[in-house]
């Protein structure tokens, strides 16, 4: 019995893969139909990366130590910010941005006809590889910016900063999409999405600023301060074990949640436009 | 007459989704708050430092205008525009009209939002505005709202000749951040920025409003930042006319 449920999980993993294969190749189709808007979105999403930089170099100009850390090391957190934001933003949030439309005017309902997981449509359909400029932006001025400060970092930090950015990305999607699944009691809610992108910017700082108002209000954002510093702890090689293990575990139940909400969300889903 | 009876329908439409406004409120406080945040822990005056930051946060709300996306995504590229052609009312105007609901609707969520603030952190806000020359403060955030909105306006109508500014209205969006003193007060940025900064509109919409609701200038400061304000406004205003003179010849319309 068990093998069969196992053998029928991995028939349905590949099938998953196969349609994820075929929504790449259909969103490459779409970059070469659409070339402008191509274009427009790889300047666009450039001259973000670019303001998060100039933005902390700001900041840093006139505060140099801020709870704990210099500033070079805050420029350092806003770099993990850009590439995670890059790799975040390419693959899920451009896709949480037409849910909101899919609801209201009620084009939920060929969603839950197909038969594909309902999450996942939502989720994956649309990849935006413009978006992904923000990463490689984020990755050669962070190598430039770890060579010109000497920070001394082997492979098994840089290995660990991949790893736990890997795990960010899973936390964020889980935040985001907790967060999108109340669209469907509040469909008018639109610039809901606009919302996420700005409590994003709490993980560009580090997840010390909200551990220190001590105000229940703001703890609650501390998941996703601790998207970003912790890989960028671990970077730097600080004292990140405490951070390390509440980013899984809190990464774990976010996730588990976001699925048990959005199957419970979906019983209230009244079909009408 | 026929302006009350339209800006009583806009009232109508922004009251109809009072929850989606509030949402827009909480993005620059959100911004603003995580800002206040920082310089806690770098150690900065927290009070002159946060007062700052609400009044940025209430500037924006007051003279911030967001006209640019539906006028360039829906009425030129769309085509709505047409609707306003064939009416006998001027489209400046009813975009001006349009947007004050937005602007008093988040004006009263912000000062709710303040006053609850104020209730339990009296430190929070310091102003020390004259009395007399409350008059003058409203009329240069009246002026700082004109400026940005004729910007705005401006900006948009460039979609009469480009399929795609979004990509543009980033970068000016970012511009204006940065050189309206968006990221910290105007006297913290380098010398260079602070000289680019005096040349553009940007910092004579808000920035400079909230300091002069801080009380901070002399009178006569209030007097030259009017002017200023004016003539920002001639500017912008002549760009805008020939925007539109021009930019109509490109639209075009169809239907059966």
């Amino acid at each position: 019995m068990e093998l069969k449920n196992l053998r029928q999980l991995a028939n349905n993993m590949r099938r998953y893969i196969r349609i994820y294969k075929a929504i790449i190749k259909i969103n490459i189709a779409l970059i070469l139909t659409y070339r402008a808007n191509f274009l427009n979105h790889i300047f666009s999403t450039f001259v973000w990366g670019v303001f998060n930089f100039i933005w902390i170099t700001l900041l840093t100009s006139k505060a140099k130590y801020v709870f704990g850390w210099r500033g070079d090391e805050l420029v350092v957190i806003t770099l993990g910010y850009i590439i995670i934001t890059g790799v975040y933003y390419s693959l899920f949030a451009h896709n949480f941005e037409d849910f909101s439309r899919i609801i209201d005017r009620g084009e939920f309902d060929t969603v839950l006809l197909k038969p594909i997981d309902p999450q996942f449509q939502i989720s994956m359909l649309r990849i935006s590889y413009a978006s992904f400029i923000r990463t490689i932006l984020g990755t050669g001025v962070l190598i430039w910016w770890i060579s010109s400060h000497h920070y001394a970092i082997g492979f098994f930090q840089v290995v660990s900063f991949i790893i736990l950015i890997g795990v960010g990305v899973i936390m964020m999607y889980a935040v985001w999409f907790i967060f999108i699944t109340t669209l469907i009691w509040y469909p008018n809610l639109s610039n809901m999405v606009d919302l996420l992108y700005t409590i994003n910017g709490f993980a560009r700082y580090p997840v010390e600023m909200l551990k220190s108002t001590g105000t229940t209000p703001l703890l609650l954002f501390i998941p996703l301060s601790l998207i970003v510093a912790t890989p960028v702890k671990v970077l730097l090689q600080k004292n990140a074990w405490g951070d390390i293990f509440l980013l899984f575990f809190i990464g774990a139940i976010l996730f588990t949640f976001s699925r048990v909400f959005w199957k419970f969300a979906l019983k209230s889903y009244t079909s009408a436009s | 007459m026929k302006w009350l009876r339209m800006l009583g329908l806009y009232f109508e439409r922004v009251f109809e989704y009072r929850l989606r406004s509030f949402i827009w409120l909480l993005l620059p406080l959100t911004n603003n708050m995580t800002l206040i945040l920082f310089w806690n822990g770098a150690g900065m005056n927290t009070s002159a430092v946060s007062s700052y930051y609400i009044l940025m946060t209430i500037g924006g709300l007051l003279t911030t205008s967001h006209v640019e996306f539906e006028v360039s995504e829906i009425d030129i590229k769309q085509g709505q525009l047409v609707n306003y052609l064939t009416k006998p009312i001027s489209y400046y105007w009813v975009n001006f009209f349009s947007e004050i609901p937005y602007r008093v609707l988040q004006a009263v969520y912000a000062s709710i939002l303040i006053g609850a603030l104020l209730i339990f952190f009296p430190n929070a806000l310091k102003l020390s505005l004259n009395p007399l020359h409350i008059p003058l403060v409203i009329f240069i955030f009246v002026l700082g709202y004109l400026l940005s909105f004729t910007f705005k306006l401006s900006l948009a109508y460039l979609s009469f000749w480009f399929k795609d500014i979004h990509g543009l209205m980033e970068l000016v969006t970012i511009i204006i951040i940065i050189f309206s003193g968006g990221v910290m007060p105007l006297p913290w940025y380098p010398k260079i920025l602070q000289t680019i900064s005096n040349f553009l509109p940007f910092a004579y919409s808000g920035y400079y409003a909230i300091t002069a609701l801080q009380g901070i200038v002399p009178l006569f400061g209030l007097f030259s930042i009017v002017l200023i304000q004016c003539v920002w406004l001639g500017v912008l205003l002549f760009i805008n006319k020939i925007l539109w003179k021009n930019g109509i010849k490109e639209f075009t319309a169809v239907g059966q």
